[in-house]
Order: C-alpha cells, then structure tokens, then sequence
C-alpha cells in the first residue's frame, strides 16, 4: 500500500470518526458516556489509530533504511579515507554523516507506541 | 604650758592609745573566739539534723516495708478465706445431697414457658442468620468499591472520547494529532484494563446487595418476631427462679457454681444476680447441658452467639474485679 493510499484511508477514516463524533453529539448525550453509546466511537477510533500505526510503522521502517543508508556512507568514506582517496580532512564529513545516521535512529519511534 | 605639762598629756595620750590597742585586740579575739563557737554549734546541729532526716528515712522505709508485709498477709486471708467458703459450701453441698437434697434444675422451664422459650430459640436462629458489623461494613464497602471504580472509568472514557474529537478534527499528521493518537493510545489500553475491574467489582456488588437486601428481610423478620419481648418473659422468670433459689437456701447445680459461686456477694448482689441471669437465659436459649462448664463451649468466631458467648463472659469476668 502506499504513502498516498494510506493518507487517502486516513482521512477516509478521520471523516468518518468526525461524523461518529456529530452524531454522538447529536444524539444529546453527554458525560458520562454508556457503553452503548461509545462502542461505534471508540470503535471507528480505533480503526482510525490502526491506519495510524501502519502510517508510523512504514515511517519508522524508513527512517531505519535512511540509518542503514548513513552508516554504509560513513563506512564506505571511512574506507576511502584509509586507503587515501579522500583527503584526511575528509573524516569530519564521515563524523556527520555518523552523527546524522545516530540521530535519525534515536528520532524513530519503538513500534506501536508512536513516540 | 610648761614643758613638764606637755609632757604628761603625751604621756597620758600614749597610755589612752596603748589601752585603746589592747582593748581592739580583746574585742577582735572575742569575736573570733564566739565565731568559731557558733560554727561549731551549726556543725552540731546539720549533724543532728542529718541523724534525725536518716532515722526518718529509716521510718519510711519500715513502714512501706509493713504496709506492704500486711497487704499480703490481707490478700492471702482474703484467698484463704475465700477458699475455706469454697470448701465450707462444697461441704455444705455434700451434707445436703447426703440428707436427699437435690441441685435446682436451672436448665428447664415449666410446660407453660415451652412455647415462650421455642420463640426465644427461634428469634435466636433468625438473629444468627443475620450479617454480622463486619461482613455488613464489607458488603457496603463492596458496593463503595464499585462506585468509586465506575466513576473512574467514566473519566477514563471522559478522556478517551476528547483525545478521539482531537483526532476526529486534527490535522493528520500534525502535532496536535501526534499527541492526541498518543493520548488515545494511553488511555484506551487504560480503558479495558479498568472495564475488567469493574466488570468483576459488578459481581461483588451485585453479590452485596443480595446480602444486604436478604440481611434486611431477616432484619424486619427478627425486630417482628415474638420471641425478642418473649426473651424478656423468660428473664423475668429467671430471675424468680434464682431469687427464689437464694431465698430457700436451695442447692445451686455445679456448672453455676463453679463459676458463680454458691451464694452472691453481699455487696453486688444485683450484678450477682444479672450476671446468673444472662448465664442461664445463654443456657436455655442455645440449649447448652454442659454440666461443668456454665456456658458450654466457645462457639465459632464471628458468629451472633459467639458475640452473646463474649457479653456474658465479660459480664462474668467483672463480676470477678
């Protein structure tokens, strides 16, 4: 499935817990809510969450080929620096790609927990 | 003036000024001499007074020594005695029985009070099958314990329900949403984990509330039945019974005497008396024929009759302070 396949659903999805949440509203029921009353809400909030989780999970399993794709440029520059290809100086650019590689892993969120 | 004139006034003034030195010095030793009579006067009387406060002391001393020595002698009188009535009214028991006297039969009732005392049983049985303070406190805080759980849910569903809205209205993928889908995420596995707790706090309840509400009919089935104001019949002919006992010097059975005695005290009488009341009335109603022990064995903890069981022995036990 792709990026814009899986926004399309989320919004799809979005529309459809707003008009849960007007009809909730429309009904005239107020706090505290039944179990009857929440079951479809909560319930088409959790499909929404669902495609919100596949949403993160495919970001999150992109960010980790980013951090692979880093580490391989840093390792390949490293290389070229030992073997003298690349200028000395070369290894302050291997450090920040390094760093850039270290902070995109710590950014992506545990899966299932969007943090 | 004449120089022999001069002379004798200074001769004169030389005697005066050696008199004046030797009467100083006289009056100085003097007052030495009463000093030191005077401190020795005050050493004598600190020592006698220090002899006269240690003989006092030694009084004291003496005297809690014998007050003490007679309060023991006083207690084991007291027991000796308290013992030979013991073996006099055993005697005196034996002598009686030889002469064909026979212990009162406290435990039965005349056939006119059989239905009185088989009401009394009964409101007995109805009171047993009651709840006790605790198990009610326990059923209340049961049904407390659900109340509390169930508003608790609500205000989890309360937020559960505004973290959906800011999903619902969010922009996708915004910050607001961001924290929102987290919000959501919290506080729904919240949700189903405090659905269950209340799902089994409703069993309790519900349970609870049974028990109440069965408790209450035994309730108003107890305060309706005959046998409360029949108890009170049946003290009253009790209380004749032993008034009536004590008067003609009747023989007491052995379960009553081993625990009350052979006669009342005569200063508490009346406490003597309520005492051997409730003993028998505890007797006659649970049906207890012990013929050593006055109120039979120690029933179960928690139940009303262990209650009742713990009323009187305390009533026994402050018979004997």
């Amino acid at each position: 499935m792709g990026a814009s396949e899986r926004r399309d659903r989320l919004l799809e999805r979005q529309r459809e817990l707003r008009a849960r949440h007007d009809a909730l509203g429309g009904l005239g029921v107020e706090p505290p809510y039944a179990a009857e009353h929440l079951d479809p809400l909560l319930a088409a909030t959790d499909e929404l969450m669902e495609v919100v989780d596949g949403m993160a999970r495919e970001a999150a399993r992109r960010r980790l080929t980013g951090v692979f794709v880093l580490l391989g440029v840093a390792a390949a520059g490293a290389v070229l620096v030992a073997v003298g290809v690349l200028p000395a100086y070369a290894l302050l650019a291997v450090l920040i790609v390094l760093a850039a590689a270290v902070a995109l892993w710590l950014a992506t969120p545990a899966p299932g927990t969007g943090r | 003036m004449s120089p022999d004139g001069t002379g004798d006034i200074a001769r004169v003034a030389a005697g005066l000024r050696n008199e004046l030195r030797s009467s100083e010095r006289k009056l100085l030793e003097d007052l030495r001499r009463i000093g030191r009579v005077a401190e020795k006067r005050a050493k004598d009387v600190d020592a006698r007074l220090d002899a006269i406060d240690k003989r006092v002391g030694a009084l004291v001393t003496d005297q809690a020594d014998l007050r003490r020595h007679v309060q023991r002698k006083l207690d084991d009188s007291g027991f000796q005695v308290r013992q030979i009535e013991g073996e006099l009214h055993l005697i005196e028991g034996r002598l009686r029985r030889q002469r064909g006297e026979v212990a009162v039969d406290l435990d039965s009732v005349p056939a006119g009070l059989g239905p009185l005392v088989e009401d009394v049983r009964e409101a007995a049985r109805i009171r047993s099958t009651m709840l006790s303070d605790d198990a009610r406190r326990a059923c209340h805080a049961a049904i407390n314990a659900f109340e509390h759980r169930e508003r608790t849910l609500a205000e989890t569903r309360q937020r559960a329900v505004a973290a959906s809205r800011r999903l619902a209205v969010g922009k996708a993928g915004g910050w607001t949403f961001r924290r929102a889908a987290a919000a959501y995420r919290s506080e729904r596995a919240l949700l189903g984990v405090q659905e269950d707790e209340v799902a089994a706090a409703r069993t309790e309840r519900d349970a609870a509330e049974r028990d109440l509400g069965a408790d209450a009919t035994r309730q108003q089935a107890y305060q309706a039945h005959s046998g409360v104001s029949a108890a009170d019949a049946l003290a009253a002919h009790v209380r004749d019974r032993i008034d009536a006992v004590v008067a003609d010097c009747e023989l007491f059975p052995s379960w009553f005497t081993n625990r009350l005695g052979y006669r009342p005290a005569p200063r508490r009488a009346a406490d003597w008396r309520e005492a051997a009341i409730q003993v028998v009335l505890y007797r006659i109603t649970y049906a207890v024929t012990d013929r050593t022990v006055a109120l039979g064995l120690r029933p179960e903890a928690g139940s009303h009759r262990r209650s009742r069981y713990d009323a009187v022995e305390a009533e026994l036990l402050r018979l004997d302070e």
